[in-house]
């Protein structure tokens, strides 16, 4: 079958990468999260429309995974939603271009921040420098669910746009 | 976007918090993929400075002041002004002196002034520095 095939050489594309991301965060399991990972894709067989969304989408499932990983382990994890995990810098190496390349992200980032409406901007900072919930920066806010996960949505789109300005934006999906 | 999922339960999908079931329908759906697409983007620009932003932003947040350049270093050079001139004893003696606001003279002086809309913090003492530049007599 013509889409079985096509999953079939998507998994097989991205599968290396996924490995290597999962081992960069869970090392001792990133295997069983990885086999997990293309189990689960295989069965939503996503009709993404090219590969950049169909990689954005099998990362989402590994990070999900990822992320109830550690739940699990009870392990408490700062970033663990978002794909650069908490590794630490490699004692000795340096990346001149990377750290420049950070620092102006950061700068664009903050920038855009401080351009939106506050309460986007508190949504994109909570559930990123604090790992609150949805549900709990509804609470702080006052405000329903939806309406944060929308301000978090609207948000997102903002500092995407932005970086995108500047050409700092990276395909879908993390590295 | 026309999938009533693709700001909500996508998106609290994407960060984990979703049913895992949503997965499907997002695999299926083009709005919530396109969404998927755009978050995972942003995460991953954004991972490796994550831990320095901060939780709170730099500044509290506040009204949108419009008080021009011009009127800003007009306070400015006003209020430096207070402290260069020496000051001279009052011959009458009260301590407070109501001088009548001549507006046209604010406004020939720092025409942003009264033409910006001011923060209302800033209203009485804009025009205070700036009367007590225009009347030395007043120090």
């Amino acid at each position: 079958m013509q889409v079985a095939t096509v999953l079939e050489e998507r998994i097989g594309h991205y599968s290396a990468e996924i490995l290597a991301f999962l081992r960069r965060r869970a090392p001792r399991d990133a295997e069983e999260l990885a086999q997990e990972t293309w189990l689960r894709v295989a069965s939503a067989n996503p009709r993404c429309a090219d590969e950049r969304a169909f990689r954005a989408y099998a990362f989402t499932v590994a990070r999900r995974l990822l992320i109830d990983h550690h739940r699990r382990a009870s392990a408490r994890i700062q970033l663990v939603g978002l794909p650069g995990g908490l590794e630490p810098a490699v004692a000795g190496a340096s990346d001149p271009h990377g750290d420049a390349a950070a620092a102006q992200t950061l700068a664009v980032v903050e920038a855009a921040l401080d351009a939106m409406k506050p309460e986007l901007a508190q949504v994109f900072r909570w559930r990123t420098c604090s790992q609150l919930s949805f549900k709990q920066i509804a609470l702080r806010q006052g405000v329903p669910l939806n309406t944060a996960l929308g301000r978090m949505h609207h948000a997102t789109r903002r500092i995407s746009a932005a970086l995108s300005a500047r050409g700092l934006l990276p395909d879908g999906g993390p590295r | 976007m026309s999938c009533p999922h693709a700001q909500s339960t996508t998106v609290a999908w994407l960060y984990g918090e979703g049913p895992e079931a949503h997965g499907a329908h997002v695999a299926s759906c083009a709005d919530c993929t396109d969404v998927l697409v755009e978050h995972e983007s942003v995460l991953a620009a954004v991972a490796p400075v994550a831990r320095q932003l901060s939780a709170e932003p730099p500044r509290a947040p506040a009204r949108r002041s419009v008080l021009g350049w011009s009127a800003a270093l007009g306070l400015l050079a006003a209020a430096a002004l207070l402290f260069v001139l020496p000051r001279q004893a009052p011959t009458d003696a009260p301590e407070a002196v109501a001088v009548a606001l001549d507006t046209d003279a604010v406004a020939r002086h720092s025409p942003d002034l009264l033409t910006d809309a001011l923060d209302s913090d800033l209203d009485a003492l804009g025009a205070e520095v700036v009367l007590l530049s225009l009347d030395l007599s007043t120090l």
